[in-house]
């Protein structure tokens, strides 16, 4: 599956570690608080996130809109300042870096957008778009080299023949022709992190399966590591190496895709994998959650899935529970105070192993 | 006795410069009372612009040939009139994007009695209490009337679309995308509400969508179209389970599915453009059944779970 690449400069082993990282939002003070002198609510987008991915592996993050993970993957590429934790990208704490010493990182680690229509300019013929990248970075030293590099890069997305699809503009091209030009423009500066947000919810079925065909080609082949965000668990399913599930700004389980899918520990793992609707009869839905998606301004206490939870106790109103192993010993981890093991072990240890 | 009932619908879309988009190219389609039908195929595909035409919606710049004609009355004959007297009281439609459908600045209240007052001539207090019962049975408390679009999370206002489309007692609900703006938990409590609704009311139901997994939970008969016409009809579980259709079969392997026991494959090559006349099977050119016979363009056949196939016509696939 994965390989594990030491960088040498400090504490991780991984392609990207994300440790206890929070953002949080200032919402606008209302006129009230502004009379009375209080502090502005804030919007916990993302609370005490820790994840890693390693080179060559695909970790699909799952949630609702508005879980944090958009979010999260934004502050991992640090296009957003997190408020606290750290982010270390090929062996770097980048949230210490400046905004110059970030530039040479930000080659390394690419963003691919959800809607391919927005994504590019559409006055820019193909090879303008993918070269942009090249471009901003100074890399090659001559225009045959980045001829060469946009087309090798178009080839390897499967966009052939070349030469024809290097002159056209977006306009002429299907949704799946876009994103794999978005895919492109990523590429042709050979990172060694992808960040897809959604890579296919935009796209027609019938060329999701290529798109996804291609990130699974990147990391095999070119050892790519993909965080994959994603609202739907099947394309997660069917695509990453581990997945894990957001809900209202944390991790609330962790561990191996078929694991997590065939056997949810987590609540809310459960319901979303009961809300997808299925084709045959004999395996349809079972139950429904009830209530609205999470708001990042109003925080339950406690566990914040325990208003939506069918199986919350007392405890879940007033404890918070820490990502821990599952009880029933399926290797993924957990936080829920009903379906992990007793959360009395030290916080360091579990969340070491979380990140194994 | 069927409630809608397309013939041989056509629709165009014409350009500025003369051009033309054929985009429906021939639907029948005939739905009972109470009958819950899903609509499915890829963006482009005519799905959308077929309910359109039926509720007399479409822009100026469309011509529309055929007849659709609801709970008995001819939808396109009249011209705006009697499209117009046909909304809301006899079929009505549930949008995509539920922000979008709705007055941002009317109160949801109001925007749910307004139809009523105008189409079925209820006295503005009439329209009030009605309204509170429909918001109910879309299971949203009273109070919503008050609010403002915004001011609900997209699962709340879909619903108060629903409430909205139900409000008039229509007897076809035409649903286009419903579920593909919401998250997956919202799209299963909407998809549950739809086919519990639909049914408590006798309601017949025309959903359009390309989510397979919807059409298997809410509807009990499945229509595929591929560029403007009917490629597949029947049954939703011998659709879904034993598809006919070249193009429904791929259709489905393209389709991610939770457990996941085969690879995921896609379809090749892209749907033909419909401002170029089509000749014989459209989909042909994508078709690995593909023989002579597909120059010639295959018609509907069969009795409970009807194809449009030349392949399966002359059992050289099946």
């Amino acid at each position: 599956m994965s390989s594990t690449v030491p960088f040498p400069e400090n504490g991780s082993r991984h392609l990207l570690e994300v440790r206890d990282l929070a953002v949080h939002f200032a919402l606008k003070r209302s006129l009230r608080d502004r009379m009375t002198r209080r502090s502005g609510k804030m919007a916990l987008a993302v609370d005490g996130v820790s994840l890693a991915v390693d080179s060559g592996e695909l970790l699909a993050l799952v949630g609702e809109s508005g879980s944090g993970k958009t979010t999260l993957a934004l502050a991992a590429l640090r296009l957003l300042d997190p408020t606290a934790g750290s982010v270390h990208f090929e062996g770097t704490d980048v949230t210490r870096l400046s905004r110059h010493q970030m530039r040479p990182l930000r080659r390394r680690a690419q963003l691919i957008h959800q809607d391919p229509y927005a994504a590019l300019d559409a006055r820019l013929r193909i090879r303008d778009s993918v070269a942009e990248g090249l471009r901003i970075h100074g890399a090659t030293q001559s225009r045959e080299e980045e001829r060469r590099l946009v087309y090798d890069a178009l080839e390897r997305v499967g966009l052939t023949p070349v030469e024809a699809f290097a002159e056209r503009y977006p306009h002429q091209l299907s949704g799946g022709q876009r994103q794999r030009v978005a895919i492109a423009g990523s590429l042709v500066l050979q990172p060694s992190l992808l960040v897809a947000d959604e890579p296919v919810s935009m796209l027609d079925v019938s060329v999701r399966a290529g798109i996804l065909d291609l990130l699974d080609r990147l990391r095999r082949d070119d050892d790519v590591g993909i965080l994959m965000i994603t609202h739907d668990l099947a394309t997660a399913a069917h695509v990453s190496d581990r997945v894990a599930v957001m809900y209202h700004g944390n991790l609330v389980e962790l561990g191996a895709a078929h694991t997590v899918i065939d056997r949810p520990q987590h609540p809310y793992t459960q319901a979303l994998i009961y809300a997808v609707p299925r084709v045959h009869r004999e395996e349809q839905r079972q139950r429904t959650l009830p209530g609205d998606p999470p708001d990042a301004s109003h925080v339950p206490t406690g566990c914040r899935f325990h208003p939506r939870c069918a199986i919350a106790i007392e405890r879940c109103k007033s404890d918070v529970p820490r990502l821990l192993p599952a009880t029933d010993e399926t290797g993924t981890t957990v936080a829920c105070h009903l379906r992990s093991v007793s959360s009395d072990e030290p916080a360091l240890d579990a969340g070491n192993r979380a990140l194994q | 006795m069927s409630v809608l009932e397309m013939r041989d619908l056509h629709v165009w879309f014409d350009a500025p410069d003369g051009a033309s988009a054929h985009a429906v190219r021939g639907v029948d389609l005939a739905v009972s009372v109470g009958e819950r039908v899903g609509v499915l195929g890829e963006s482009g595909c005519g799905k959308t612009t077929a309910i359109l035409a039926a509720m007399g919606l479409l822009p100026s710049f469309a011509s529309v040939g055929g007849s659709v004609h609801i709970d008995g009355v001819d939808v396109l004959a009249g011209g705006e009139k009697s499209a117009r007297s046909v909304r809301w009281t006899h079929a009505a439609m549930i949008f995509q994007g539920a922000m979008s459908a709705m007055n941002p600045v009317h109160r949801i209240g109001k925007q749910i009695a307004d139809p009523m007052v105008f189409h079925k001539q209820c006295t503005p207090s009439t329209a009030r209490e009605r309204t509170r019962k429909v918001l109910e049975l879309v299971g949203l408390p009273a109070s919503v009337a008050q609010r403002y679009p915004h001011e609900l999370s997209g699962g709340m206002r879909q619903r108060a679309g629903i409430a909205m489309a139900v409000a008039c007692e229509p007897k076809v609900l035409f649903a286009d995308e419903p579920t593909t703006a919401l998250d997956v938990v919202v799209q299963a409590q909407i998809g549950d509400l739809l086919s519990e609704l639909t049914q408590r009311l006798g309601l017949a139901l025309v959903m359009v969508t390309h989510d397979i997994g919807m059409i298997a939970e809410t509807t009990e008969r499945a229509v595929v179209m591929y560029a403007g016409v009917i490629v597949e009809d029947g049954r939703t579980f011998d659709v879904l389970t034993a598809p006919r259709h070249p193009y429904t079969r791929l259709l489905l392997e393209a389709t991610p599915v939770v457990n996941r026991d085969r690879p995921l494959v896609s379809i090749p090559g892209t749907p033909p453009r419909l401002d170029e006349a089509i000749r014989g099977c459209a989909f042909a050119a994508r078709c690995p059944q593909a023989f002579e016979a597909c120059t010639t363009r295959p018609t509907l056949l069969g009795e409970a779970h009807r194809v449009a196939c030349h392949a399966v016509e002359k059992g050289r696939f099946s």
